[in-house]
């Protein structure tokens, strides 16, 4: 393997790896699908661009995270009609806050899977319509009939069960490693 | 804040938040409560983890806002695009059930072995990673479920190759050859994209915003829940930014686009490799030839099918409605007869006789026409419509020539001798192929019924469009007429009205004067449109030769 190979290759590994936690971290800050959506993007490329600015063995994810938090200001500065969600206070606590748990998202991946089949059916379609099919809660409202606000409601209680049944997974796990 | 009410209220602000749909008032009551409870701030991340899980992490999309920024980004991901299907991993995925805790199975076989390393095709393998993604998420919801794309909505005389079978509300599933050996269809994607396919046409889709076509005709109208739709050729990609276009494609590997409505992304390609990217805007069309060079052409809006109903075998090569073939008992798509047209029996036959005769005093319904609800001679205060509308035009003889032609010719046997012509309007002769006219010689007056073409074309009628005025050819023939009964210049009065509501009025008009080109939005629910001339100031029809020409209903 010569020496740009090996380079796609460890950017490749690092990336598929954490791309996970950097897209998490833009969504928590921005709180905007579409804008997390353009940002990923532009970080990815900033990313592979100025690989070789990345020092092999220290966090990948907290490089990306700078740089997404840069591309996240430059973006905020290039629309000024969109304000910045989050103040600095808060952004410190969210950032805080994933900090402690980043390193086991492919665990909460896993136990998302279960977790989603024991998701009563209906329940199951509603997200395969949201995240599957790429429809907004409003799309999905207008097909079924349902007032937007009711399916808001409606999404929020299976987002929450699933949490909660997650959170349950993890207690047991921790409970019998 | 560990109330379910509580969790279950931040929950909600958070997806409408990421969705984009939360209200102002709501956004900051949401930052107050962020800052002020560390346990808020917990179930955020939780919730934001939660739904980047489920979504398609990273997710490459060829947005407009995406595409701004830089356009060596750009190009760096439309070709990764491009070259997508040769350089991408293969993916498959177990399908069988699985059991608790363990991943689906996934095996990546690596297909070629990319000796060299640029932007593009790292780009490329980030494009197939999101994609994996998306489909590890998609085995999870619903492992049943192959990666169906499209619904074939609707067809007339589709043929379809006997390897690749489709039947209306059939699913399509990506990847899958498809060969339309004759025929139309409509397809559906799951991005509610609309898709006209005129056969021969060979396609598959790549996914569900991406059809590759290796030779045919396409229109496709693409949603906002669907912009960023693209449709490859041999030679092009063509991006959608929120539009309706169509392509044409032939085995040379020429490619033709046309812009009907809004704008889209036309890149051309050889080898693979990106040549030049244009944007091509509404009412442009572009033609690329087999060496990958972009020409300017005339836009050919009726070489595209603009709709199809197979429960009417309707197919539609414009998206407005010819008012004049209504007429003449067609459906608006050039159907009925020229040169026939309504009677004050209320019946559509052929009309060739010029005459004058004293109308009736009432409305009459035609019952041979579905979409024109009656016709009526204005004087004074008249019914316009069958509910009984009425509109006070100014008082009239009463009298008209001929009825309500799908045409526009006139011509005089008896007090002069003027031989049958076509009328003609601004220097354009109109009555013949491809310009439309309905020759309403005053006093006369047409109603349709809107809601009866709504339901026919299962869509809503936006606009009215059409030229009015008398007919320049009067002045080349009055010095034959007979001076006691036709003036040097006649004059006319022309009305449209909506619901009974005069929504244009033009008064005294003479063949000298330039035509009007009229241009009127239709309320949504509007019932009734109504055509109607009158004999103007000089009190006479005589030498009225009034026409509406190209007078279109366009469709939403």
């Amino acid at each position: 393997m010569d020496s740009n190979n090996k380079n796609r290759a460890e950017f490749l590994s690092l990336f598929m790896s954490n791309h996970k936690a950097i897209y998490a971290y833009i969504l928590a800050v921005v709180c905007d699908v579409h804008n997390a959506d353009d940002l990923m993007q532009e970080t990815v490329l900033f990313l592979w661009d100025h690989f070789d600015q990345y020092k092999s063995g220290t966090s990948f994810v907290a490089w990306a995270r700078s740089v997404s938090r840069y591309k996240i200001l430059q973006f905020f500065d290039r629309n000024k009609k969109e304000p910045a969600f989050l103040t600095h206070n808060l952004l410190e606590a969210i950032e805080k806050d994933l900090d402690q748990r980043e390193h086991g998202l492919d665990e909460q991946f896993r136990i998302l899977q279960n977790c989603l089949e024991k998701l009563p059916s209906e329940q199951r379609q509603l997200l395969q319509d949201k995240y599957n099919k790429g429809l907004n809660i409003n799309q999905i409202a207008d097909i079924l009939g349902n007032t937007a606000n009711a399916l808001y409601k409606r999404m929020a209680r299976i987002h929450l069960a699933l949490l909660d049944c997650m959170n349950r997974s993890l207690k047991i796990r921790e409970a019998n490693p | 804040m560990n109330s379910p009410a509580a969790n279950a209220r931040l929950c909600e602000w958070i997806l409408r938040k990421l969705e984009g749909t939360l209200t102002a008032e709501e956004n900051k009551a949401l930052i107050q409560l962020l800052e002020s409870s560390p346990d808020a701030v917990h179930l955020y991340n939780d919730i934001i983890l939660l739904y980047s899980s489920l979504a398609t992490p990273g997710r490459i999309s060829l947005s407009p806002k995406t595409l701004a920024p830089s356009s060596k980004q750009l190009n760096a991901l439309l070709f990764s695009m491009a070259e997508a299907e040769n350089d991408a991993p293969s993916l498959e995925i177990e399908l069988t059930p699985k059991t608790p805790d363990i991943i689906p199975a996934q095996n990546i076989t690596i297909e070629k072995a990319v000796s060299k390393i640029n932007t593009t095709s790292l780009v490329t393998a980030i494009v197939s990673l999101a994609a994996m993604t998306l489909m590890i998420v998609y085995v999870i919801l619903n492992p049943r479920i192959s990666t169906e794309v499209a619904t074939l909505a609707d067809s007339i005389d589709a043929q379809w190759s006997s390897d690749s079978p489709v039947k209306d509300g059939g699913r399509l599933v990506a990847s899958t050859p498809l060969h339309l050996l004759g025929g139309t269809a409509k397809i559906i994607t799951d991005k509610n994209v609309e898709l006209l396919l005129e056969g021969p046409m060979e396609f598959s889709f790549d996914s569900v915003s991406e059809l590759r076509m290796k030779y045919g005709r396409l229109t496709a109208k693409v949603s906002s829940q669907g912009v960023g739709f693209s449709v490859n050729t041999p030679n092009t990609k063509i991006i959608d930014l929120g539009t309706e276009f169509g392509v044409f494609s032939d085995l040379n590997e020429s490619t033709e686009l046309h812009v009907f409505t809004g704008r889209t992304n036309l890149i051309t390609l050889q080898n693979n490799s990106i040549v030049s990217s244009q944007m091509v805007t509404e009412g442009l069309a572009r033609r690329v030839n087999p060496l990958s060079e972009i020409q300017t052409i005339a836009l050919k809006t009726e070489s595209f099918i603009r709709h199809i109903d197979s429960s009417h075998q309707l197919i539609l090569r414009s998206r407005h409605l010819n008012l004049a073939d209504m007429v003449g008992g067609g459906n608006g798509s050039n159907t009925g007869q020229l040169n026939a047209g309504i009677n004050y029996r209320g019946d559509i036959d052929i009309l060739d006789t010029v005459s004058s005769a004293q109308g009736p005093e009432h409305y009459i319904p035609v019952d041979s026409s579905p979409f024109v609800d009656g016709v009526f001679i204005p004087n004074g205060s008249t019914q316009v419509s069958s509910q009984g509308l009425q509109f006070e035009f100014e008082p009239t003889n009463g009298r008209y020539w001929m009825g309500i032609l799908n045409g526009a010719w006139h011509k005089v046997t008896i007090s002069a001798r003027i031989p049958r012509h076509n009328l003609r309007l601004n220097g354009t002769e109109y009555g013949v192929d491809g310009r439309p006219a309905m020759y309403l010689a005053a006093n006369q007056g047409v109603t349709f019924d809107l809601e009866a073409i709504r339901t026919y074309y299962k869509t809503d009628v936006t606009e009215f469009t059409a030229l009015c005025g008398i007919s320049e050819t009067y002045n080349e023939y009055k010095h034959l007429m007979d001076k006691k009964a036709f003036s040097d210049s006649p004059r006319a009065d022309f009305y449209v009205l909506v619901d009974g509501q005069c929504y244009y009025e033009r008064r005294d008009v003479t063949p000298t004067d330039q035509a009007d080109s009229i241009r009127l939005s239709i309320p949504a629910g509007a019932r009734f449109l109504t055509l109607a001339t009158t004999q103007g100031s000089d009190n006479t029809n005589n030498g009225d030769w009034t026409l509406f020409a190209e007078p279109m209903l366009h469709l939403k």
